[in-house]
């Protein structure tokens, strides 16, 4: 693998492995958002998350 | 301070005192450091004059194995008769309790990694004469380094799922300073200039035995809450 | 029941609302703005701007994403782990335990991304993949130490009990990596090994594009590291209020 293709698998794992992590945090985000949204539904009300 | 030592002494008496009623744990640590100096010996050429470096993996990973189960033990027996919570009611102080399970760690340690090394004497046909003793030193220093991790962080783990496994991968990386330091010590006993290739590596071992168990002292309160 | 007062949570109601259809509970969205621009400019300037290393070529454009990632990682995300772990153990406050634990969990990803570009940049320029050089070993150790602090919390019930067992392992950790790393050198410099790390005097237009990536590097990390938090806060708070209601219900 000549010099560039080094460079190209380094930049394109380390992006990828960014998008990964972000991936999975907004998949972890849309479960929390579920949450919410049931427990809106049996409390009646906006949960206070704060 | 004489009157902590007591105690910790007392402690580590009575945990050696376990360990050899029930002989299983010792025996089944020794079984497993000769097992593993045997097993990895067939991927060397025992003949070979230069093979410190190779002779030197295998004795420390005969070591270790054994080591950690001694480590690890320390806290799994009380764990399972529960007497974890009725050694904390005792009226001494938390300290104490850390002091007194590193020394019967490190007696076990020391126990099996001498037979082990006797094994390895043999089977290597090693010279016994004062670079084996001073190999002998080495494990003393890295039995005491590997109890003062290891107890804390035996303590740790002791109630978590997956605690064998867990307890070697928090372990391992914390030693590697005193590996490093052992292993260069044992690569230049083993090979042909024994004290040529000793230079510092020996403080540092102190000096890692010596931090890490201020370290541990300082710190252990917080774990056996 | 109380009614609960509709406190402004970051936006996120209009954001889960579906106004830009992305679900979030992201504190700083400024701040993720800022930190996505620097990155792509980081990454523009790593592969552009930045003049060709004379000897190594182009793959050396590698180490401006290396070393700001390789600092932060050692630096700044271990040294919160260190700092938030004293912070709880003094204070109790379980955010201390969630701020250490998105740093480490930062902190991984970071490292992981140090010890994959360092490797890919060492095989073309030196013909060796690895060369046991202090800094990288040093990280290579750091991986195992903060991904063992994950692990530890990973296998043991969340809780106060926890955050406390975390703690104590991450103060040991961060105490241990500067004589891993004094060993390491000892040993590599008494017996010099295969090529030095090649230190280079490096050039004022490079400089600038390394301290580019360097900012864009750090606004990453506080951007995730309140992210994170806020994400197990919402998180610790939805299991509190199913439980009081599930006690409220059964009662």
């Amino acid at each position: 693998m000549s010099g560039l293709g080094y460079l190209a698998t380094g930049f394109g794992v380390v992006w990828f492995f960014l998008a990964c992590y972000l991936f999975w945090i907004g998949h972890k985000q849309r479960a929390l958002l579920a949450r919410m949204k049931r427990l809106e539904k049996e409390l009646g009300q906006t949960p206070d998350i704060d | 301070m004489s009157t902590a030592l007591r105690q910790a002494w007392t402690i580590a008496r009575k945990d050696l005192r376990c360990e050899l009623r029930a002989a299983s744990g010792i025996i089944t640590m020794v079984l497993l450091g000769f097992l593993v100096v045997l097993v990895f010996s067939f991927s060397l050429d025992p003949g070979t004059r230069d093979s410190a470096l190779a002779r030197s993996g295998v004795l420390w990973a005969a070591f270790l194995f054994p080591g950690l189960i001694a480590v690890g033990r320390s806290f799994e027996g009380e764990k399972e008769v529960q007497c974890l919570e009725g050694l904390l009611l005792c009226p001494v102080e938390r300290t104490v309790i850390y002091l007194g399970k590193l020394i019967s760690s490190a007696i076990l340690a020391l126990a099996s990694g001498f037979l082990v090394l006797i094994f390895f004497t043999v089977l290597y046909n090693v010279g016994i004469g004062l670079p084996w003793l001073a190999l002998l030193g080495v494990i003393v220093l890295v039995a005491l380094g590997l109890s003062a991790v290891g107890t804390l962080s035996a303590a740790i783990t002791v109630s978590v799922r997956a605690r064998g496994a867990l307890l070697t991968i928090i372990v391992l990386p914390l030693l590697v300073p005193l590996l490093i330091a052992a292993a260069r010590c044992s690569v230049s006993l083993l090979g042909q200039d024994p004290w040529g290739g000793l230079s510092f590596w020996p403080i540092m071992m102190v000096a890692f035995d010596v931090i890490f168990l201020a370290v541990g002292v300082a710190i252990f309160d917080f774990v056996v809450e | 029941m109380e009614p609960s007062r509709q406190r402004s949570l970051g936006g996120w109601r209009d954001y889960g609302r579906g106004k830009w259809g992305l679900p979030a509970i992201a504190p700083t969205p400024g701040l993720g703005a800022l930190a996505a621009l620097a990155m792509i400019f980081a990454t523009i300037a790593a592969l552009w701007w930045a003049p060709t290393e004379k000897t190594m070529g182009d793959v050396q454009r590698l180490f401006y994403f290396h070393m700001p990632s390789a600092w932060i990682a050692l630096g700044p995300a271990f040294t919160c782990v260190f700092g938030f772990s004293i912070a709880y153990l003094a204070k109790r406050s379980l955010k201390w335990d969630r701020y250490a634990a998105a740093a480490a969990e930062i902190g991984v990803i970071f490292t992981t991304i140090t010890l994959i570009t360092g490797p890919l940049w060492a095989k073309p320029v030196w013909g060796v993949y690895w060369t046991w050089e202090p800094r990288l070993t040093t990280t290579l150790i750091l991986w195992f130490i903060y991904v063992g602090y994950l692990l530890l919390r990973w296998v043991a019930p969340p809780g106060h009990k926890r955050a406390r067992l975390v703690a104590v392992y991450g103060i040991v950790g961060w105490i241990d990596v500067p004589i891993v790393f004094l060993a390491i050198w000892l040993w590599r410099t008494v017996h010099p090994r295969l090529l030095g790390s090649g230190g280079f005097n490096i050039d004022p237009a490079m400089l600038r594009v390394l301290l580019l990536c360097l900012g864009a590097f750090t606004l990453l990390f506080l951007y995730l590291l309140f992210v994170r938090v806020r994400m197990m806060e919402t998180s610790a708070r939805l299991d509190a209020l199913t439980a009081a209601h599930e006690e409220g219900e059964g009662r």
